[in-house]
């Protein structure tokens, strides 16, 4: 207890100088916890920008669709697939239907890649409705009607109200042509769909490809994106006796997967460099204050305080001023993030909209506040603290009553 | 004795003629000469066919029946009279460009760029096939590479290699001619990295439109083992008098054509 009050009273010996290592460590624990909650949310925005604008969270195919997307490597009962998805309760499920097309206005013609989409369940999975450039989305039973990539709209020079023509080879090797309204044009979402995207309600898909019910995948959009792993074993045990393959969106965008994994890394480096930088305070302050204190902790080893006893005095002085820091600037950090997480960061000023990994961003930053930023930039902090703290430790044990009180203060 | 001088002056006017008319018979069939007889052998000034094509895939099999005109290299008008869901579509291609009626949505839709490497009317032949179809002598350099026998019919092997820039995707093509009549028996079609793509079979030599010609064509892609596009004519006839107008746009959805 004594130990501890002489500690306590030692830090306010000099208030000035442990006031602004506190508040040191306070400001770079704020930015850790900042730069933890942006990188966080920037990552779970793209994960979501891919998930929600395409790939859901996880996918069901026959094995080997994936490998050519052959028209032929089907799902045979897309309803009993829908039906045990929809009882599982993990998630959305949507069924989809893929063609490569040409689509046709006036002398204009181009490369589609076509998407039979139920528009009712498509809409719980993926986020097309909200990202529309003009006119409206698919409704549920309203045929004849298609949503344009952004690019593709713009090759063909059309736009809501305009006729496109179709033209696939069918399933069964005839020439699939049909005629359709646009219905709407979506927002540049990604480089493939932008220039290639075409939607339209599963009915007419297959009527164009004469695929008579059968589908390519079935896209699931979880509502607890945080428990991928299990639902993805859940669903290889469901889809198992069908002989379907199932795949979450880390395999489908293994692009996307490793930045992500190589950022989980680089976020804790850059944590600990912030941190670090904040440190060389703390081990000046510690080593001023020892220096100020030799003859003091001098005249105490005479009095029969062991090594140990200072040594403990010392760390304690740090432990105080790191749990201060901690509360200090957690709440700072946390209010900070806080406010970037409700109203985001536009950083369209930095160079408006852009892409990473094939995923087109918005342009306005979220952060994403989550315990775990709190706590593992207090953890990091305590670590960087205590690992600052051993060199003035080790001098403080070093100190002997005589050279200590002989250098005559 | 007189006649041993007759003989004589036989062998040596032999011996004087004989050797110049070996070489000039060898160079008088030129790989060139051969191609151009082969490209021609389907096409007069203006032709009009009547065939059939089945085509296999490892997915399903159809049969169609086809009007076909040509007028010259550069024009031809194709048009699908079976079966019913398809007829009406026709063909149209104009030098190096292709367009497609489709009855049903009542539309000509140019065939872009990005699609000539794709079927036609889900055939093994692309659109490429259709603006190549008698092009081999302009872009490919040719030399005979064999002469002799092959299945115990005299034939001329010919390799074909692509000019420097001639836009054409295959890298090498072999044709194989019957000597007799200079019909064609197969042509093996090579991609850039020298590995067979497909085949090319000529079988049926009959007289059509006055010539004696193969009436069936088999196309085997190498990578779809038990895929092919048999095509079969039924009737040729060259020399009809078609005018260039005769192949326009307008012309592609008469109704008529495909009666």
């Amino acid at each position: 207890m004594t130990i501890l009050r002489i500690a306590w009273r030692n830090l306010w010996r000099n208030p000035r100088r442990t006031g602004i290592t506190i508040f040191s460590m306070s400001f770079g624990l704020t930015m850790m916890i900042v730069t933890y909650a942006l990188m966080d949310g920037m990552y779970g925005q793209m994960v979501q920008f891919a998930t929600i604008l395409g790939t859901g969270h996880i996918q069901i195919h026959k094995p080997g669709y994936l490998d050519d997307r052959s028209l032929y490597e089907t799902i045979d009962d897309p309803a009993k697939v829908l039906r045990v998805v929809d009882a599982a309760g993990e998630g959305h499920a949507a069924p989809r239907t893929y063609a490569t097309a040409l689509v046709s206005s006036g002398p204009q013609s181009a490369g589609g890649y076509i998407w039979g989409i139920d528009p009712l369940r498509e809409r719980q999975v993926t986020d097309f409705q909200h990202h529309l450039a003009s006119g409206a989305f698919l409704s549920e039973g309203e045929k004849g009607k298609v949503v344009l990539g952004h690019n593709l709209a713009r090759t063909l020079s059309v736009g809501p109200g305009d006729e496109v023509v179709l033209l696939a080879q069918a399933a069964d090797g005839s020439l699939g042509n049909a005629v359709f309204r646009i219905s709407g044009v979506l927002q540049s979402i990604g480089e493939t769909f932008d220039r290639t995207g075409v939607l339209m309600e599963s009915d007419d898909m297959d009527e164009l490809m004469a695929l008579h019910g059968r589908i390519h995948e079935v896209a699931v959009r979880l509502t607890r994106p945080d428990r991928l792993t299990e639902a993805l074993t859940r669903y290889k045990t469901l889809m198992a006796p069908m002989g379907l393959e199932v795949k979450s969106w880390r395999e489908l965008l293994p692009e996307l997967s490793e930045v992500l994994k190589l950022s989980s890394t680089s976020t804790t480096i850059v944590l600990f460099i912030i941190f670090a930088v904040a440190s060389l305070g703390i081990v000046n302050t510690q080593l001023m204050s020892l220096f100020e204190r030799t003859r003091e902790i001098g005249v105490m080893r005479a009095l029969g305080l062991g090594p140990i006893p200072v040594a403990v005095i010392v760390f304690l002085e740090t432990i105080f001023m790191a749990l201060i820091s901690a509360i200090a600037g957690g709440a700072g950090g946390a209010l900070w993030s806080w406010y970037l997480e409700v109203h985001g960061w536009d950083i369209s000023n930095l160079g408006g909209s852009f892409a990473y990994a094939g995923v087109t961003f918005d342009p306005h930053l979220r952060a994403s506040l989550t315990p775990p930023a709190v706590i593992q930039s207090i953890e990091i902090m305590l670590v960087v603290c205590v690992l600052a703290t051993l060199f003035p430790l080790f001098k403080a044990t070093r100190i002997t009553p005589a050279s200590a009180v002989g250098r005559g203060h | 004795m007189k006649m041993g001088k007759v003989a004589g002056v036989f062998l040596a006017i032999f011996l004087v003629i004989l050797p110049p008319i070996i070489p000039a018979r060898a160079s008088a069939v030129t790989s060139r000469d051969i191609l151009e007889r082969v490209d021609d052998l389907w096409r007069g000034k203006s032709s009009y066919a009547e065939m059939s094509m089945n085509v296999v895939t490892v997915h399903w099999k159809r049969s169609l029946k086809i009007k076909a005109w040509s007028l010259g290299k550069d024009y031809s008008l194709l048009t699908i009279t079976y079966p019913p869901k398809e007829k009406g579509i026709a063909t149209l291609r104009a030098g190096k460009e292709i367009w497609n009626y489709l009855p049903r949505v009542n539309r000509v839709i140019k065939v872009p760029t990005s699609m000539m490497m794709a079927g036609w009317m889900g055939s093994h032949f692309t659109n490429d096939d259709l603006v190549k179809e008698s092009r081999m002598s302009d872009d490919y350099d040719s030399r005979i590479t064999f002469k002799g026998e092959r299945e115990e019919v005299p034939v001329y092997e010919i390799t074909l290699i692509p000019k420097p820039d001639a836009p054409v995707v295959w890298g090498k093509i072999l044709v194989t001619v019957r000597q007799d009549e200079l019909i064609p028996v197969t042509s093996l079609y090579y991609d850039e990295d020298g590995n067979l793509a497909r085949t090319m079979t000529f079988s049926d030599v009959m007289r059509l439109g006055g010539r004696n010609l193969p009436a069936t064509m088999a196309l085997t892609p190498a990578d779809k083992p038990g895929e092919r596009t048999v095509i079969h004519y039924s009737v040729l006839k060259f020399g009809l008098g078609l005018k260039k107008n005769f192949f326009s746009i307008r012309n592609l959805s008469r109704r008529d054509l495909s009666q």
